[in-house]
C-alpha cells in the first residue's frame, strides 16, 4: 500500500507540476539581451499580409547590418491591434516596438505603456515634421514617437459616373453634394439601389467617425475642444452635420446595405469620403478603371470653408521593454536615415505599400515623392489637405468616445433615432467620458 | 489508532493526491481569476499595469444601474432575448427532431447530420449566414426577390438584426440538444410504451403521459446548459455585426464586456458587468431548477 501510495503521490505531484508549468509556460523569450549577446526586438503592428511583405525588406536590411539588434515582425489585423497590445501587456509579453494609432495614445500613456523618447528623437521630430504630424505623435503636448501614416480626409468621386449624369466637376457645397447624389442614385423595379450617388463607408468606428468629423470641420466645428475637456458635438456644426449625413439615408439616396467598400471600387457608388490611403487601395483593386477616380477637397456648407481632419499613427517604444535603447536605435534608423533614392525606410515603405507619402521633410523633398506628387493629382489633394486638416483628438477614453459617436451616427442612418436625439445622447456620453479623465 | 482508521487516512490522502492536479488547475484557471475579477469590479484599471489599479468601491455597479446606462437596456435585454430566443428555437426543433429520428431507420446518420453544425466553428457558421443574409446578393434575398418580395436588410435593419442572429444561434444549438434528448428518449424503457399501447393509449397520450415526464431530466439539462450558453454567448454578434450594431441593437452582455475590457481599457466596468451577468445566470438557473423540482425532477 505504501509503495502504491508513494507512486500515486509521485504521479499526482508530476501532474500538478505539469499543470503549473503549462500555466507558466506561455511566457516568451524576448531575446537574450545579456552581455555580448544579440537582442531580439519584437515589432507589433497592423501591417499584415501584403503590407508585411513590403515592410520586411527594410527590416531585413537592418537585421543584416545589425547582427546584435535583430527585429522580428509581429503583425495583427487593425481590429485586433489594441486588444493584442492590451492582452500582451497584461500578460507580461510586451512588444518592444509598437505601431500606435494616435487616438489610442491617451489611453496608452495613461496606463504608462508608451516610453518617453530620448531627447534627440524629440528634437528630430520637432525639427523635421509638419505641425499636424507632430501633434499626431504627441499626447498632452509631449512627443511620444515618430509620426508615420498621417492621413487627411477628402472626397473621392468617379469621374465617369459624374460625367454620365451630366456633371463635369465634383461638388463644392453640401447642397451640391446632396443634389448630385440624388441625381446619380439609380434604383431597380423593386426599389433596390443599383447605383448609389453618395455613401459613407461602414464597418467600424473610426471609418464612420472620421468622415463625420471631417464634414463637421468643413462646417467650422470640432468634436472635442483643443484642451480635450469639452465635447462640442452639440453645436451648430455638429447638429448640422448629423442632420446632413442622415438625410442621404432617410431620403433613400443612400442605403446602409449598399456597401461602399465594395461598390465604390466596382463603380456602383459615385462619391464617398475617405482618407488618402484609399487611393493606393483603389489602384490595386480597380486596375485600369482607377483612371476614372478623382479626388477633391470636402464640400462645405458655403463652398468656401476648407476643413478636414487628419488621423495619424506613430512608432513608439514600450515602457516595459528591456531593450528601449536598442528599440529607439532601430526607430531612428527606420525614420531618419535615407536608404533608397533619398527616402527613409518609413518613407519608402509608405510609398510601396500605400502609395502615400511620409510627412518627414527629407522624404517629401526626395525625388520619388516629388515625382509622385507631380504625377498623382489624387495624392496631391490629400497632401494639400494636411495643411488645413485638424488632428483627430486623442483623449485617454478615445476608443470609447469613438464608439459612442459611431453608434449614434449609425442609429440615425438606420432610423433608430433622430439626428437631434443622437447629438444630445452622444454629447452627454462623450462629455461624461471627458469629465471622468 | 487502529489499522482500519490508518487505512482510511491513507485512502483519504491518496484521494487528495489524485485530486491535487485538478485542484491546482482550478485554482490557477478558475478560482484566482474569479476572485481577481471580483476585486477588479470595485476598481478602475486600464488593463496594463497592476500597480495602477485604483479602488473605487461601488462606482462601477452604480454606473451600470444609472438611468442612462445602456447596460440594462438595451444590452442586458438583448442578452435575455437572444438567450431565450435561441433556446426556444433549438429546444422545440430538437424535441421534435429527436422524437422523430428515434423512430426512423439509420438513426445514427440523422443524429450525425443534425449534430454537424455543432462541431463547426461558430465563426465559420456566422460567416456562412452572413452570406445568406447579404441584402444585395445573398441567397435568402435572391429567393425572396424571385417570389416578388423586396429584399430584407436582415442585419442592417435594427428591427430584424437581433432576430436574424437568434435564428442562427437557434439553428446552431439544435445538434447538441438533439444528442442529449435522443439519449434521454432511448433511456425510457420500452415496457412503458408496450403497456400503454396494450391499454389503448394513442400517440398523443403516450407522448404527454410517458415520453415527456420521463424525459424531464434531459429537458432540464438541455434548458439549463443552453440558457447559460445563450446568456454568455457573444461570438455570433461579434462575427455577424462586428460591434453589436446597428447602434446597440445586437449588442449583448458578453460583447460589451469584451469591448469594455479589451478595447476601452475599462476592466473594472467589464468585471462589474461580468458579475451582474453571473447573478442573472444564477437566478435563471435556480428558477429552472425550482420549476422542474416542483414537476417531480429530483436528480439535479
Amino acid at each position: 500500500m505504501n509503495k502504491f501510495a508513494s507512486r500515486a503521490a509521485s504521479i499526482a505531484l508530476a501532474s500538478a507540476l505539469a499543470v503549473g508549468l503549462a500555466a507558466c509556460g506561455s511566457g516568451k523569450d524576448q531575446g537574450l539581451g545579456g552581455d555580448g549577446k544579440p537582442v531580439t526586438l519584437t515589432l507589433l503592428s497592423h501591417y499584415a499580409g501584403p503590407q508585411e511583405e513590403k515592410l520586411k525588406p527594410y527590416v531585413d536590411m537592418w537585421n543584416k547590418d545589425h547582427p546584435d539588434i535583430q527585429v522580428k515582425l509581429e503583425p495583427v489585423d487593425f481590429g485586433e491591434l489594441l486588444k493584442t497590445i492590451q492582452a500582451k501587456q497584461t500578460a507580461g509579453q510586451v512588444a518592444d516596438i509598437m505601431h500606435v494609432y494616435s487616438l489610442w495614445g491617451g489611453q496608452l500613456t495613461k496606463s504608462k505603456v508608451l516610453a518617453e523618447p530620448p531627447a534627440d528623437v524629440v528634437e528630430d521630430v520637432n525639427k523635421n515634421y509638419p505641425e499636424a504630424s507632430i501633434k499626431g505623435a504627441s499626447i498632452g503636448g509631449k512627443v511620444y514617437g515618430f509620426p508615420t501614416e498621417v492621413n487627411a480626409y477628402g472626397l473621392f468621386y468617379n469621374k465617369r459616373l459624374l460625367k454620365e449624369a451630366g456633371f463635369d466637376n465634383p461638388p463644392k457645397t453640401w447642397d451640391e453634394l446632396y443634389d448630385m447624389a440624388k441625381a446619380l442614385t439609380k434604383k431597380d423595379a423593386s426599389g433596390n439601389i443599383v447605383q448609389q450617388g453618395f455613401g459613407f463607408v461602414r464597418g467600424y468606428a473610426s471609418i464612420v467617425d472620421q468622415p463625420f468629423m471631417a464634414l463637421m470641420a468643413t462646417a467650422g466645428g470640432q468634436l472635442i475642444s483643443d484642451d480635450l475637456k469639452q465635447a462640442q458635438l452639440d453645436s451648430e456644426a455638429g447638429r448640422k452635420t448629423m442632420e446632413f449625413a442622415a438625410k442621404f439615408y432617410k431620403d433613400g439616396i443612400a442605403d446602409v446595405s449598399f456597401s461602399v467598400s465594395k461598390t465604390f471600387p466596382a463603380e456602383q457608388t459615385a462619391m464617398t469620403i475617405q482618407a488618402g490611403w484609399y487611393a493606393g487601395s483603389l489602384q490595386g483593386t480597380m486596375k485600369e478603371a482607377y483612371a476614372n477616380i478623382g479626388s477633391a477637397p470636402l464640400p462645405s456648407p458655403d463652398g468656401k470653408t476648407q476643413g478636414s481632419i487628419a488621423y495619424s499613427w506613430m512608432w513608439g517604444v514600450n515602457n516595459k521593454s528591456k531593450h528601449q535603447q536598442e528599440a529607439w536605435e532601430f526607430l531612428k534608423w527606420f525614420n531618419t536615415v535615407a536608404v533608397k533614392d533619398g527616402l527613409t525606410p518609413e518613407g519608402a515603405f509608405l510609398l510601396d505599400a500605400f502609395n502615400s507619402l511620409s510627412t518627414r521633410k527629407s522624404d517629401l523633398e526626395a525625388k520619388p515623392s516629388k515625382d509622385k506628387m507631380a504625377d498623382d493629382a489624387v495624392l496631391k489633394t490629400f497632401i494639400d489637405a494636411l495643411n488645413y486638416a485638424k488632428p483627430e483628438p486623442n483623449p485617454s477614453a478615445g476608443a470609447e468616445i469613438q464608439d459612442i459617436l459611431f453608434k449614434q451616427i449609425e442609429s440615425t442612418w438606420t432610423g433608430q433615432t433622430t439626428p437631434e436625439a443622437a447629438v444630445q445622447a452622444a454629447q452627454k456620453d462623450i462629455q461624461a467620458k471627458l469629465g471622468a479623465e | 489508532m487502529n489499522g482500519s482508521s490508518k487505512l482510511n487516512r491513507g485512502q483519504a490522502l491518496l484521494g487528495w493526491l489524485f485530486l491535487s492536479p485538478v485542484i491546482v488547475f482550478y485554482l490557477i484557471f478558475f478560482t484566482i481569476p474569479l476572485l481577481f475579477s471580483l476585486y477588479l469590479s470595485f476598481t478602475e484599471w486600464g488593463g496594463f499595469d497592476l500597480t495602477l489599479i485604483e479602488w473605487v468601491g461601488l462606482k462601477n455597479y452604480k454606473a451600470l444601474f444609472a438611468a442612462d446606462s445602456t447596460f440594462l437596456h438595451p444590452i442586458l435585454t438583448n442578452t435575455f432575448v437572444f438567450a431565450f430566443g435561441t433556446v426556444l428555437i433549438s429546444f422545440v426543433i430538437a424535441l421534435a427532431v429527436s422524437y422523430t429520428i428515434t423512430r426512423l431507420r439509420f438513426e445514427g446518420f440523422w443524429r450525425t447530420l443534425y449534430f454537424l453544425p455543432t462541431v463547426t466553428t461558430v465563426v465559420a457558421v456566422g460567416n456562412v449566414w452572413l452570406y445568406l443574409y447579404n441584402p444585395t446578393n445573398g441567397l435568402i434575398n435572391a429567393v425572396l426577390n424571385k417570389l416578388g418580395v423586396q429584399s430584407i436588410k436582415f442585419l442592417d435593419d435594427p428591427t430584424t438584426a437581433l432576430a436574424s442572429i437568434i435564428v442562427v444561434g437557434g439553428w446552431l444549438g439544435i445538434g447538441s440538444s438533439v444528442l442529449i434528448l435522443t439519449a434521454g428518449l432511448k433511456a425510457i424503457p420500452e415496457d412503458y410504451y408496450e403497456a400503454a399501447t396494450l391499454e389503448g393509449a394513442g400517440l398523443a397520450a403516450i407522448y404527454s403521459k410517458i415520453t415527456l415526464p420521463l424525459l424531464k431530466p434531459s429537458i432540464l439539462f438541455v434548458l439549463i446548459t443552453s440558457l447559460i450558453g445563450g446568456l454568455q454567448s457573444f461570438t455570433l454578434s461579434l462575427v455577424m455585426t462586428k460591434n453589436g450594431g446597428p447602434g446597440n441593437s445586437t449588442n449583448v452582455g458578453g460583447l460589451e464586456m469584451y469591448n469594455q475590457a479589451f478595447s476601452y481599457g475599462n476592466w473594472g466596468t467589464a468585471s462589474a458587468m461580468a458579475f451582474l451577468l453571473f447573478i442573472c445566470v444564477f437566478i435563471v438557473t435556480i428558477v429552472q431548477l425550482t420549476v422542474f423540482r416542483r414537476g417531480g425532477v429530483e436528480s439535479y
